[in-house]
C-alpha cells in the first residue's frame, strides 16, 4: 500500500474529529531567520469546505487506525473488522508536506488509534512532530490528539512541538464515559491529563481544546455544558468542540438514534454564549437538562427574563448589551463608540453596525421609546431536514 | 476647479478641500468625460500648510486622518474593482474631516459603510485567495498558481504568502500574466505561458480530490453553508469545485 492510499485510509478515518480553528497569536518558531517553512496567523486560514459544510484547514488525520479500545461509538474501535493500516512517522511527515506546501492544508491535525499501547502510540505521534519541526523545518500550525492516559512527560513533549493539543472528553463524566467504553477511566485517562496539559500551557505557548460526542450516551446538554464551563474554569480549555452522534455499522451503538444536528447547533451557541458573551450556566435556558430546540438559547434567555429588557441602548453597559438577542460583541462595542458622540435616538442609527434589527428592536430603548414586535420573535422557524443517518457508514463497509 | 490623482495623499488634500470649499473635485481619469471646460488646478500643486490653514480643526484632522487604521481603508479601497472608488473616498474623507474617526469607523454613514464594505471586498479576496490558491513547485524553489481575482490584489496576496514560504520565489498567474515575487522581494510580472502548461499537467490534485471526497460527511450535507465560503464563481477554478457542484445537483 502506498502512502497516498494509507492517507485515503487514515484520513477518513479521522474525519469525525472536529478541528476546525487553525488560529493562533504567535508563530512558535523552530529554526532561525529565514530557514524553514510556514507560519500561523492570529485569524487562521480555511483551505477548503466539504459539501457538509465544514472547513478543511487541516490535514487531518490518523498515524494508525489499529487500536486496542474498544469504545462503543468509535468506528476505529478494536472489534470492528476494517482495513487497518498505519503511517511510520516518517512517511507521514513527508505526506504532510507535499500539501502544506502546496498551500492545501494550513497544517496538520494528527491523531491516532491506540496501537501496542498508549505509551508506544504516544512515542510515535511525537515523533513524527519532531520530524516536521527538526527535519523538515516546519513552523506551521500543528494540532496533536493527546491520547488518554499519556504520561506527564509525553504531554510535555507534546505541548512544546504542537500549537495546540486536545484531550477529547467525549462524556460529560465517567458514568456516561462507562456507557461507551469499558477501557476508559474518564478520571484518570482523561481528566488527569487534561489537568496536566494545564500546567504547561503558559511554558510552551499552546492552547488546549477538547471534544464531546453528543446524545450517544444519553447525557443532558446541561451535564455536557456543566463540564464545559469547568474545564474552561479550571482546567485551561480553550475550546470545546461538539459532534452529534452518528451510529456506525457493526458497533454496539449501531441501534441508537442519531442525534439531531439542531442539538449539536444549540450547544455551540450556548458555548459562544459562555466565551464570547459572558452568561453563566446557570443563566442558560435548560428544560429538563435540554435546551430549547425551536430558538437559539440568547433568545430563550432574553423571552425568559423579560423584566431585564428593554435595556436602554444610550446607557446599557457592555455586558447588558451583549444578553440583547442581535447584537454581539463586534456590533456592541460600535454602539459603545458610536453613542460617545451620538444620542442613538431610531433604529435606523444601528442598521450600519451590524446590528440585526429584526431580533434586536423587541429589547432595546432608543430614549425610552421601544420599537419590534415580541410575537414574531417567539414564532418557531420551520425545522431544517436534516437526511437520515441510515446510511452505508464511509467506505469501510 | 481642483483635480487628484490616485494617490492616498492627493486624495486626502482633495477630500480636505472639498469639506472647505463644497465644490467636489474630479478624478483625473475622468477630466475628459466630465463637463468641465475651464483650467482646472492639481491637488498635488497645493502645499499641506496652505490647505491645513483653511480651517482652524484641519490640523488636528490631519494628523488623526494619518493614523494607519484610515490609511488602510484608503489603501485597501484603492485596490477595489469599482472606479467610484475615487470619488466615495474624497466623499468619504470630507465626512471625517466632521466626524469623530472612531464614530466614522464604526460605519455609522452610509458612505463609511460602503468604504468599508468595499475595504472588507478585497480583505476577503486576499483572505480567501491566502487558502485557496494551489501552488505548483516548479524549478529551483519557485511555487507557481493561479488565482480569479476581481481586486488588483495579486501582489498583497503574494506578500501574505511570504511569512509561509520564507525561502521561496511565488508566482500567481493571472490570465496570460504571471505577478512573480523573487527571493528578494521584488515583484514583477512576465509571460505565464510556460506555468500555465505546468499548472495543467500537475497531478496532485487527484490525490488532493480523493482525499478531500473521503473527509466528506454525506449525512450532514450542508451545501447552502458551502456556497456562503466557497461562492459558486470558484467552483469551475478549484480542484474540488466539480465534486461540490455534483454534490448540489443530486437530489434526494
Amino acid at each position: 500500500m502506498d502512502s497516498y492510499q494509507k492517507l485515503m485510509i487514515l484520513g477518513e478515518a479521522a474525519k469525525y474529529d472536529v478541528c476546525a480553528s487553525t488560529s493562533t497569536p504567535t508563530t512558535k518558531k523552530f529554526t532561525s531567520g529565514s530557514i524553514g517553512l510556514g507560519n500561523t496567523t492570529p485569524c487562521g486560514v480555511c483551505h477548503s469546505f466539504t459539501p457538509d459544510g465544514r472547513c478543511i484547514s487541516l490535514l487531518k488525520v490518523l498515524l494508525t487506525n489499529i487500536c486496542q479500545k474498544d469504545c462503543g461509538y468509535c468506528p476505529n474501535r478494536s472489534a470492528r473488522d476494517i482495513e487497518r493500516t498505519s503511517f511510520s512517522p516518517e512517511e507521514l511527515a513527508k505526506v504532510f508536506m507535499e500539501f502544506y506546501v502546496r498551500n492545501y492544508v494550513e497544517g496538520l491535525f494528527l491523531s491516532s488509534g491506540v496501537k501496542c499501547n498508549t505509551s508506544v502510540t504516544m512515542d510515535d505521534l511525537i515523533k513524527t512532530i519532531e520530524i516536521l519541526r527538526y527535519k523538515h523545518k516546519f513552523n506551521g500550525y500543528i494540532h496533536l490528539k493527546i491520547l488518554p492516559g499519556a504520561s506527564e512527560p509525553q504531554i510535555e513533549a507534546a505541548c512544546k512541538l504542537a500549537n495546540r493539543v486536545s484531550l477529547n472528553c467525549e462524556t460529560p463524566d465517567d458514568k456516561y464515559m462507562k456507557s461507551l467504553s469499558q477501557t476508559k477511566d474518564f478520571n484518570k485517562d482523561i481528566l488527569m491529563p487534561i489537568s496536566t496539559i494545564k500546567k504547561f500551557i503558559h511554558r510552551y505557548n499552546v492552547s488546549q481544546s477538547t471534544q464531546f460526542i453528543v446524545g450517544a450516551a444519553g447525557e443532558t446538554d446541561f451535564d455536557i455544558i456543566n463540564r464545559v464551563s469547568d474545564l474552561y474554569g479550571s482546567y485551561g480549555v480553550k475550546r470545546s468542540y461538539f459532534s452529534a452522534f452518528s451510529p456506525i455499522k457493526n458497533t454496539p451503538l449501531e441501534a441508537v438514534a442519531q442525534t439531531p444536528l439542531k442539538r449539536e447547533n444549540r450547544l455551540y451557541q450556548s458555548d459562544f454564549l459562555l466565551r464570547l458573551y459572558g452568561f453563566k450556566v446557570e443563566q442558560l435556558p435548560f428544560e429538563n437538562g435540554l435546551l430549547p430546540k425551536d430558538i437559539d438559547p440568547k433568545l430563550a434567555f432574553a423571552l425568559k427574563n423579560l423584566h431585564l429588557y428593554p435595556v436602554e441602548i444610550n446607557k446599557a453597559p457592555m455586558r447588558e448589551l451583549l444578553t440583547v438577542p442581535g447584537i454581539g460583541p463586534v456590533s456592541a462595542k460600535r454602539i459603545l463608540k458610536l453613542r460617545k458622540e451620538f444620542n442613538i435616538t431610531s433604529p435606523d442609527m444601528l442598521k450600519n453596525l451590524g446590528v440585526v434589527l429584526k431580533r434586536s428592536l423587541t429589547f432595546l430603548a432608543f430614549r425610552g421609546k421601544v420599537f419590534g414586535n415580541l410575537d414574531s420573535l417567539a414564532k418557531p422557524k420551520p425545522e431544517v431536514v436534516q437526511l437520515s443517518w441510515d446510511f452505508v457508514e464511509g467506505g469501510n463497509d | 476647479m481642483y483635480i487628484f490623482d490616485d494617490r492616498v495623499n492627493s486624495i486626502l488634500k482633495a477630500g480636505f478641500l472639498y469639506a472647505h470649499t463644497r465644490e467636489f473635485p474630479v478624478y483625473e481619469g475622468e477630466t475628459n468625460s466630465s463637463l468641465f471646460t475651464g483650467m482646472p488646478t492639481h491637488v498635488n500643486t497645493i502645499a499641506w500648510e496652505d490647505i491645513l490653514k483653511l480651517d482652524l480643526g484641519f490640523k488636528n484632522k490631519k494628523q488623526e486622518l494619518g493614523r494607519r487604521e484610515v490609511l488602510s481603508i484608503i489603501f485597501f479601497n484603492l485596490r477595489h474593482k469599482d472606479n467610484s472608488k475615487y470619488s466615495l473616498l474624497v466623499e468619504g474623507i470630507k465626512e471625517l474631516t466632521t466626524m469623530n474617526s472612531q464614530t466614522w469607523l464604526t460605519g455609522a454613514t452610509d458612505v463609511s459603510r460602503k468604504i468599508l464594505n468595499r475595504k472588507s471586498d478585497v480583505g476577503r479576496e486576499i483572505h480567501k485567495m491566502v487558502g485557496y490558491v494551489r501552488f505548483v513547485p516548479f524549478e529551483d524553489n519557485f511555487l507557481v498558481g493561479t488565482a480569479p481575482l476581481e481586486h488588483n490584489t495579486a501582489d498583497l496576496i503574494l506578500i501574505r504568502f511570504r511569512k509561509r514560504y520564507p525561502s521561496h520565489k511565488l508566482g500567481l498567474v493571472i490570465g496570460k500574466d504571471i505577478c512573480v515575487l523573487d527571493n528578494e522581494n521584488n515583484i514583477f510580472i512576465e509571460d505565464a505561458t510556460p506555468y500555465i502548461n505546468l499548472i495543467e499537467k500537475d497531478t496532485f490534485k487527484d490525490v488532493w480530490k480523493e482525499y478531500y471526497s473521503r473527509q466528506y460527511i454525506e449525512q450532514r450535507k450542508n451545501i447552502k453553508y458551502v456556497q456562503r465560503s466557497i461562492p459558486k464563481k470558484y467552483w469551475n477554478w478549484l480542484d474540488e469545485g466539480s465534486i461540490i457542484a455534483e454534490e448540489a445537483n443530486k437530489k434526494y
